[in-house]
């Protein structure tokens, strides 16, 4: 029994083991002598990408009927792993110098250029929607604060940061928002399924 | 040793789980190392609208459930007030006799139509097959009461006849934005009774109900 117990205390130290060696992962990065930056998005799960679903509901110009209450905001209903409450789209953004080197400046952008598209061509055909349609509340203010709604182009600067620290400590800087986003539901538009892909663009300079 | 073995393992496990993920692809991570040139990475973020099927339709009165009443009065001259009415000559009783008359209250109708399904049908049903009734069961053929639109491309008015009289009892409302996928019409009817019958006097009414539906 003693031996047996020290074999499920071996394993049960090997799983925290490998746990820590899993959770050190990040923040080992964080402390690299190599210069980086990374995006995380939502769930953060590379080779999935995320989907926000807005249901909308009777738009704004349909709200001068008698006995139509329009719904002019369509709220995005879905709820992304990493969000949290009705924020329910995680930004966090890594920048880090390369120790004893220069300072290094990251700029984030959207590209928000290609509207999105009708997906049940039975009832919207080629009829898109652009980006702009797209606003958002965020909860920590954190980063991504320079705009509140895409503008349909492919460079929409959101975000510049400097990292000092990684280029005398190793120490990045991470900024952390969260998004809850909200579909402008302000035309009578024809009825079907829209999608389209926003890209969030790092770029860092030395 | 086992132990050992257990732990390299695992070990490689661990290193496989912390390395695979830079060699996928690019969704909701992406990081970019380089101590050379510069750094870039991107993210995707998709976005689905869903845009609810809508049909809206507005004849006459603006709340919801009101039904307008188009009345006829067909008493010109003194008729039907209690008093003898002598009529010679070339003058005739104003009933019947094919002399237009208009509608006493609600004679003219907003109506408004509009639908993001594309082309929709505008039809209607009667309340009486044989047309208005009167208390005694008299009727008056729908078709006396002639529907004139202000702008029949915008919203033609079918014409009334009583059911299986062979008249149009549906129309096509077609598209006028997003090429045809939405519909966004509105114009008046006017109603008019034909007067070309001679009936019993009395009270005659009758329901058309309107509908548009998708087809």
């Amino acid at each position: 029994m003693k031996t047996n117990f020290s074999r499920v205390t071996s394993c049960t130290f090997a799983a925290l083991l490998i746990l820590a060696i899993a959770q050190s992962a990040t923040a080992e990065i964080l402390n690299s002598n190599t210069a980086f930056i990374r995006i995380r998005l939502g769930d953060n799960v590379r080779g999935s990408t995320n989907t926000v679903i807005y249901n909308a509901g009777i738009p704004a110009d349909l709200g001068g009927l008698s006995g139509v209450t329009a719904q002019p905001d369509a709220i995005s209903t879905n709820v992304i792993s990493g969000g949290s409450g009705v924020f329910e789209v995680r930004i966090v953004t890594d920048l880090n110098a390369r120790n004893g080197v220069v300072p290094v400046e990251g700029r984030f952008s959207y590209d928000s250029s290609v509207p999105m598209s009708c997906t049940t061509a039975a009832t919207c055909g080629t009829t898109s929607i652009n980006f702009d349609r797209i606003r958002w509340n965020v909860r920590d203010n954190d980063t991504h604060t320079a705009v509140t709604q895409f503008d349909g182009t492919a460079s929409q600067t959101t975000q510049i940061q400097l990292d000092t620290n990684g280029a005398t400590n190793q120490q990045g800087t991470r900024h952390r928002n969260y998004f809850q986003y909200i579909f402008d539901n302000q035309e009578f538009l024809p009825a079907g399924t829209y999608e389209g892909t926003i890209t969030i663009i790092g770029e860092g300079r030395f | 040793m086992r132990w050992l073995r257990l732990n390299k393992t695992l070990l490689w496990v661990s290193c496989l789980l912390v390395v695979a993920p830079f060699f996928a692809s690019h969704a909701g991570q992406d990081s970019d190392n380089n101590t050379n040139g510069g750094l870039n990475v991107d993210v995707d973020l998709n976005h689905r609208v869903v845009i609810p099927q809508i049909i809206y339709f507005r004849l006459g009165a603006e709340a919801p459930g009101d039904i307008d009443k188009v009345t006829f009065n067909v008493s010109p001259g003194g008729v039907g007030d209690g008093n003898n009415q002598t009529y010679s000559g070339s003058s005739s009783i104003p009933i019947g006799d094919g002399t237009p008359v208009s509608a006493g209250a609600a004679g003219t109708l907003p109506i408004l139509i509009g639908s993001n399904v594309g082309t929709v049908n505008l039809s209607y049903d009667l309340s009486d097959p044989l047309g208005l009734q009167s208390a005694s069961g008299n009727h008056i053929p729908f078709d006396e009461i002639t529907v004139v639109s202000a702008d029949p491309s915008e919203i033609p008015a079918p014409p009334l006849a009583n059911a299986g009289s062979g008249g149009a009892i549906s129309v096509p409302i077609t598209g006028n934005f997003f090429n045809g996928r939405v519909v966004r019409r509105r114009t008046t009817w006017t109603y008019t009774y034909d007067n070309n019958q001679i009936v019993e006097a009395g009270v005659y009414t009758g329901t058309v109900r309107y509908t548009v539906s998708a087809p």
